[in-house]
């Protein structure tokens, strides 16, 4: 492996990492700030917000980082399957936000855990019944 | 992000892009659509590769180009669609002009 290629293949690691040191620490900053700067319901839509965010990033790369994962028999499909799951992630990621903003604190943590957990349902059915359809028949 | 934007501001780059949205092409079948010369037909799929829009896979002889664009960089591609020239059907306006003295 070549200098280069281990460098771009390291990346993708370095990227997460960073992004994982991000979200601990504006967690950490947020618990700082509260109680006395932040009221404890506000630091809870905020990083209710921070999470969905994240959703929202990754979903967005999905359609391009799975181009490697999925060598399925029809590239049409296959392609669809990409396309769909980052759109309906990234739904999910917007309605997980919108719901730590605007739902009433009680209710903000089901709904937006509701909404992302049905844009994961969503996206799961979707490649098994894509599965299924590219299965050949068995012969009786 | 630049070369995106670059990638996305041609018509007939947009319109490679809407057919790679249906199926993977071979560039064969895509130059078919476009009344433009194979080179020019190669320097818009080579601006569309650097901008890491679409993937090519050599397959025998033939290259088959996949479409490769994240969430973003396709509501982008709707944006320039409506907000930029419009893309008709089959050909497409003129292959980008080369400087000449």
């Amino acid at each position: 492996m070549t200098n280069n290629e281990s460098l771009s293949s390291s990346r993708p690691i370095v990227r997460s990492l960073i992004t994982a040191v991000v979200i601990l620490g504006v967690a950490l900053l947020l618990r700082r700030l509260s109680p006395e700067y932040l009221s404890p319901g506000l630091t809870h839509r905020l990083l209710g917000v921070m999470l969905g965010l994240v959703v929202i990033f990754y979903a967005n790369a999905v359609p391009k980082a799975l181009t490697r994962l999925m060598h399925r028999r029809d590239p049409a499909a296959e392609q669809a399957v990409r396309r769909f799951t980052g759109w309906t992630l990234l739904l999910g990621g917007v309605g997980y936000v919108m719901a730590w903003i605007l739902v009433p604190l009680e209710y903000a943590n089901a709904t937006a855990g509701g909404l992302l957990a049905f844009a994961v349902m969503t996206v799961i059915a979707r490649i098994v019944l894509g599965m299924a359809r590219e299965s050949p028949a068995e012969p009786s | 992000m630049s070369s995106v934007f670059k990638a996305l501001a041609d018509p007939t780059r947009r319109r490679v892009l809407e057919l790679l949205r249906k199926a993977p092409m071979s560039a064969g079948d895509l130059a078919d659509h476009f009344d433009v010369s194979k080179p020019t037909m190669s320097a818009h799929f080579a601006v569309l590769l650097s901008a890491d829009l679409i993937q090519a896979d050599k397959q025998g002889r033939t290259i088959m180009y996949r479409l490769k664009m994240s969430v973003l960089e396709e509501a982008l591609l709707g944006f320039a669609k409506s907000f930029g020239l419009q893309v008709t059907n089959g050909k497409t306006t003129k292959p980008p002009q080369r400087n000449k003295k």
